[in-house]
């Protein structure tokens, strides 16, 4: 679904039972008009009751967001490795059927997301990510962060 | 006893033969010879007959007088005659008898009292035969020889290192990280893989061809001016310089000519890996073993450029030094950033790979006194190639950021060579008003070739600030020297402030550069000082690869926005480095492997390369070389990385970086050893620690080496910032010998990983050494190329890959130490994996045995009695005791192990 419509999104998103949460290094970086991003990952991770897999350096300012939220700090390479294989890591019992992407440029996910094929993939960048099964346009940020903004509601 | 047949001719003689033609027989009187000669090109060489492929040229045939009156032996096809096809099969018979392999046993050699068959421990012992014999009598003793199964592979070939190749692979997968198609299941048939991997092996192929190129350059100027017999000599501490070059020809080469050789192997090598590319499809891991070759053909041929450089180019080298001398050399009082230059006087900048222009262009001002009076600079590569060869040379930015420093417009004149870096020099320098002369064979830029103009005329075109091409380095030299010697005034020009607001303005808020940016970052807000991250923050963060000016629709010129806005940044831009210091002594060498593979004061030696293609102003590298030099780690470093390591000064002393560190590869070390090509100084430590360590030939043993490094040597790269394909060829040239390698922060970008997966335990294992069986060991090293986002995970993910499966146990209680630790610093918890590396509580550090023993008993249900464990949770999750869990995983103490079926010690050698 290329075309951003929060409900259909939301709607698309709860369908999974096992979803997952992936915030990268653009999370803590990234704030668009002064809340950064990790916030929304934080947001989303409540919004669905599912862990944040913390890559790059994220992890503790996740904590810092919410204490409840169920955190590690993981590696997307070796994330992807893992759902390539017999799933096996503390963060998540059973392997995750849906990754909500969140901090991570669609350059950089291009040829993992494409390799995998029993997890759906939601990119939530403002950029297309061919193979992700929910992902936008190119969008200005002011629209990204209304978007965001209406998915975690849509969500909760 | 038979009958003796009489000649058909005179029925008197005894026949000797037949008639070819008609089949008579004749005896030695009545026979005539008619001799004939193939004329077809393969048989005939300038006009002399020749034994060809397919047979002799030059026939001799036996015919009746009758037959040779009548038979036309030129114009007939006589190849018809029955008889004829018969001779012919007789000689075909024979045509491959030179090709022939000799049999087993009929070529040996003795080692001690042991006969050893050189057919059978070489691939093709044809044409090798001295050179393998030498590598024995040097090399080998007898006992060793016995114990397992030699294999000398001289002029090694892609093939011979399939099964090594494998082994990694199957550890190790590749995890594509580009592509339409990933590494896993969705590629149905294995389709995908074999297109992703045949675009790996293009990539490599066209790096180890820039390598290969650019060494031949160097070469072929050397043999032209000093001939083939000049010796190859690095000085009194160097031994074995090339390791290399050894590793796969099996020789070490000792004057140019001998280079010449080993640069011609590197050369056919790839062009075999050039026609497997022009195939398209095969096997997806035989391509990614190919792609590991031209890694290792890079190295090989990076090791001819230096070897030359240094003996003929007279290249900054210490070889001749002490190893006291050694500690404090080369001073560290190179210049480096843009703000060193003194911009009140002419600028020359060098920009580029090719080292010859640097050569005769700085040997043509010091010629005409000119060179005192000129800032003569170099961006990226050509800085520190530059600084090895001329003292007072500065080096400006790294090649990743060479933008910056061209728009700065600082340069009043820039020398271009080939690059592999893409970058458009000339369109750069043209925004800033720097005419750029390019120069050298494999240049291709689009700007006049003025190569058979007189050098006024060239000038002429400079002064214009025009942009021009001349082919030969020595012409352009004297153009340069010309240039400066009559200097028309700066033209060059910085950046506007008015850029700023007029970009502003301008701006219409697409953010078309946010989603350019490979960094993300927020340009437009930046701009429009709309809140957040100003223009000056941005500075600091900019890679400036320029892709927010290419994609913006309203041309403003970010670069220059950004520039402007930091002025004072760029003056402060003001560091010390040491210049490089070429190869590593022996008696380096063997302190390392004391210090770090049978001691274990520090985790490892760990390697920082890159080309500046990293946010972070310039100083995350000099930030990753303090974390790992307090961590006692040896930090080597090589081309644009070791210019951005000297970028900070030491807050205490407020001393250049590098002055607080020795300049020798020792325990807190921190070592340039100079331009981009002198990484093959780093990749030779691999070698030497096999055979100081393990007392392993160096020479066309290359997996047994491999073997060796790969579990035994704590060793990890840290590629920060590619902006060149060589980058990768470079990660596989490394990840080949058993470095694992880290590539970040743009290590997305490249194609393939080598990623292994700690909880898929088949993959762990080796065979022990002495009896054969088969041990699951502990993931060690976990990854061979991995991508990280952040400098935090870089070196924390080095430390980690300095974990080796056959450590002893005080490396390996380092590690393990400062992998919780570095952990916890940047991420605030304990790995989840560390556990995994863990033999014994004594593999703690004493002073967090107590805390550590804790952990075990409250999370991962170790039994702890005092200070050791009496019961331990294994990775099946059953508890059983030390020496049972010790028993079942992982490589007991100093036992001996290798992951090649061929080294496992033969019965009569255990006996």
């Amino acid at each position: 679904m290329q075309t951003f419509d929060a409900q259909g999104w939301a709607q698309e998103i709860r369908k999974h039972k096992n979803p997952l949460v992936v915030a990268g290094e653009g999370c803590e970086r990234i704030a668009l008009e002064g809340k950064p991003l990790v916030a929304y990952a934080v947001e989303l991770a409540e919004a669905l009751s599912c862990p944040v897999a913390a890559t790059g350096n994220i992890v503790l300012a996740v904590r810092q967001q919410a204490r409840n939220v169920k955190t590690k700090k993981m590696w997307l390479a070796e994330l992807f490795r893992c759902l390539e294989d017999n799933w096996e890591d503390s963060i998540l019992e059973n392997r995750p059927d849906l990754l909500l992407m969140i901090g991570y440029r669609p350059q950089m996910l291009q040829g993992l997301a494409a390799g995998l094929q029993q997890v759906s993939i939601a990119h939530l960048g403002p950029g297309h990510l061919a193979g992700a099964q929910l992902t936008m346009e190119e969008t200005p940020l002011v629209e990204w962060k209304q978007r965001l903004d209406e998915l975690v509601s849509a969500l909760k | 006893m038979s009958e003796a047949v009489l000649c058909g001719m005179c029925n008197h003689n005894e026949a000797a033969e037949k008639c070819v033609v008609c089949g008579i027989d004749l005896c030695e009187m009545c026979r005539q010879v008619v001799q004939t000669e193939d004329i077809s090109a393969s048989h005939r060489v300038k006009g002399i007959s020749t034994e060809g492929v397919l047979g002799p040229a030059q026939k001799r045939r036996t015919v009746c007088a009758k037959c040779m009156a009548d038979t036309d032996f030129i114009d007939k096809d006589d190849h018809g005659s029955a008889a004829a096809e018969t001779e012919i099969q007789e000689v075909r018979k024979d045509r491959l008898k030179g090709f022939k392999r000799p049999k087993e046993g009929k070529v040996t050699e003795k080692v001690g009292d042991l006969a050893v068959d050189l057919s059978k421990i070489t691939p093709d012992i044809r044409g090798n035969e001295q050179l393998v014999r030498e590598i024995l009598r040097d090399d080998y003793i007898e006992t060793r020889v016995k114990q397992y199964d030699t294999k000398i592979r001289p002029f090694t070939r892609a093939e011979d290192l399939a099964e090594w190749d494998r082994i990694l692979l199957k550890r190790y997968r590749p995890l594509y990280t580009q592509g339409e198609a990933g590494s896993g299941p969705a590629a149905p048939n294995g389709h995908n893989q074999v297109t992703l991997a045949l675009q790996n092996l293009g990539e490599h192929f066209s790096a180890a061809g820039k390598a290969v190129a650019s060494a031949r350059e160097v070469l072929s100027e050397a043999l032209k001016v000093f001939g083939s017999e000049k010796e190859i000599e690095l000085g009194q501490s160097i031994v074995y310089p090339t390791c290399n070059i050894a590793a796969l020809t099996g020789f070490e080469p000792k004057s140019l000519g001998q280079l010449d050789r080993a640069l011609s192997y590197a050369e056919a090598q790839l062009l075999e890996q050039a026609s497997v590319v022009s195939q398209g499809g095969g096997d997806p891991l035989d391509l990614e073993s190919r792609a590991l070759h031209l890694g290792s053909l890079q190295f090989l041929a990076t090791e001819v450029e230096e070897l030359v450089k240094i003996c003929c180019f007279e290249s900054l080298s210490v070889g001749d030094l002490t190893v006291k001398e050694m500690a404090s050399y080369p001073e560290a009082r190179t210049p480096v950033g843009l703000g060193t230059v003194d911009q009140s006087r002419p600028v020359l900048a060098f920009f580029g790979d090719d080292c010859l222009p640097i050569l005769y262009t700085v040997g043509r001002l010091e010629e005409e006194g000119l060179a005192p009076d000129i800032e003569i600079t170099g961006l990226g590569n050509a800085g520190h190639e530059l600084v090895r060869l001329y003292s007072a040379g500065k080096v400006l930015t790294s090649t990743g950021k060479a933008i910056k420093g061209i728009r700065s417009g600082i340069p009043d004149l820039i020398v271009a060579s080939r690059s592999c870096y893409p970058l458009d020099v000339i369109g750069q320098a043209k925004k800033a008003g720097i005419p750029v002369l390019a120069t050298g064979s494999a240049v291709s830029v689009s700007a006049p070739d003025l190569s058979e103009e007189p050098v006024e005329k060239i000038v002429a075109r400079l002064k214009e600030a025009e942009s021009v091409l001349v082919r030969s380095v020595e012409k352009a030299a004297d153009a340069v020297a010309a240039f400066f010697n009559d200097f028309p005034g700066k033209t060059s020009k910085g950046p506007d402030p008015a850029v700023i607001e007029q970009g502003a303005e301008k701006c219409t808020g697409c953010d078309a550069c946010f989603h350019a940016c490979p960094n993300s970052l927020l340009i437009s807000p930046a701009l429009k000082n709309a809140g957040g991250a100003s223009l000056a923050d941005l500075y600091d963060r900019c890679i400036f690869c320029g892709e927010c000016e290419a994609v913006c629709t309203e041309k403003i010129p970010v670069i220059d926005c950004l520039l402007a806005a930091s002025a004072d940044k760029i003056g402060a831009d003001n560091f010390r480095m040491r210049p490089g210091r070429g190869p590593l002594s022996h008696l380096e060498f063997r302190d390392l492997t004391f210090g770090l593979v049978l001691g274990g004061n520090g985790p490892g030696m760990v390697s920082l390369l890159g080309c500046g293609h990293y946010p972070g102003g310039d100083d995350e590298l000099a930030e990753m070389a303090k974390e790992l030099l307090d961590r006692n780690c040896v930090v080597m470093t090589a081309g644009c990385a070791a210019g951005d390591v000297a970028r900070k000064l030491d807050e205490e002393t407020g001393k250049a970086f590098p002055e607080n560190y020795p300049s020798m590869a020792t325990l807190k070390g921190l070592v340039n050893c100079g331009g981009c090509s002198a990484d093959t100084h780093i990749m030779a430590s691999m070698f030497k620690f096999a055979q100081l360590g393990g007392g392993i030939s160096g020479k066309a043993n290359f997996d047994q080496v491999a073997d060796y490094s790969l579990n035994r040597a704590p060793f990890a790269v840290i590629i920060w910032g590619p902006a060149s394909d060589k980058m990768m060829a470079k990660a596989s040239g490394f990840a080949r010998v058993g470095a694992p390698v880290v590539i970040g922060p743009s290590g997305f970008k490249f194609k393939r990983m080598l990623v292994g997966n700690k909880y898929t335990r088949d993959d762990w294992t080796m065979y022990d050494g002495l009896d054969g069986s088969v041990r699951e060991v502990d993931p060690s090293p976990p990854h061979l190329i991995f991508p990280v986002e952040t400098k935090e995970e870089a070196v924390t993910m080095a430390i980690k890959l300095c974990f080796t499966t056959c450590a002893l146990r005080e490396p390996r209680l380092s590690t393990i130490d400062n992998y919780t630790e570095i952990h916890q610093k940047y991420f605030h918890e304990l790995p989840d994996d560390w556990t995994y590396y863990l033999r014994s509580p004594l593999e703690l550090h004493v002073m967090k045995r107590m805390r550590f023993l804790k952990i075990l008993r409250d999370e991962h249900g170790w039994e702890v009695e005092r200070t050791t464990a009496s019961r331990v949770r294994n990775r099946n999750g059953d508890l059983v005791s030390m020496d049972r869990y010790i028993d079942e995983y992982g490589i007991k103490q100093g036992r001996y192990a290798t992951m090649l079926q061929r080294l496992i010690m033969r019965e009569a050698v255990k006996e």
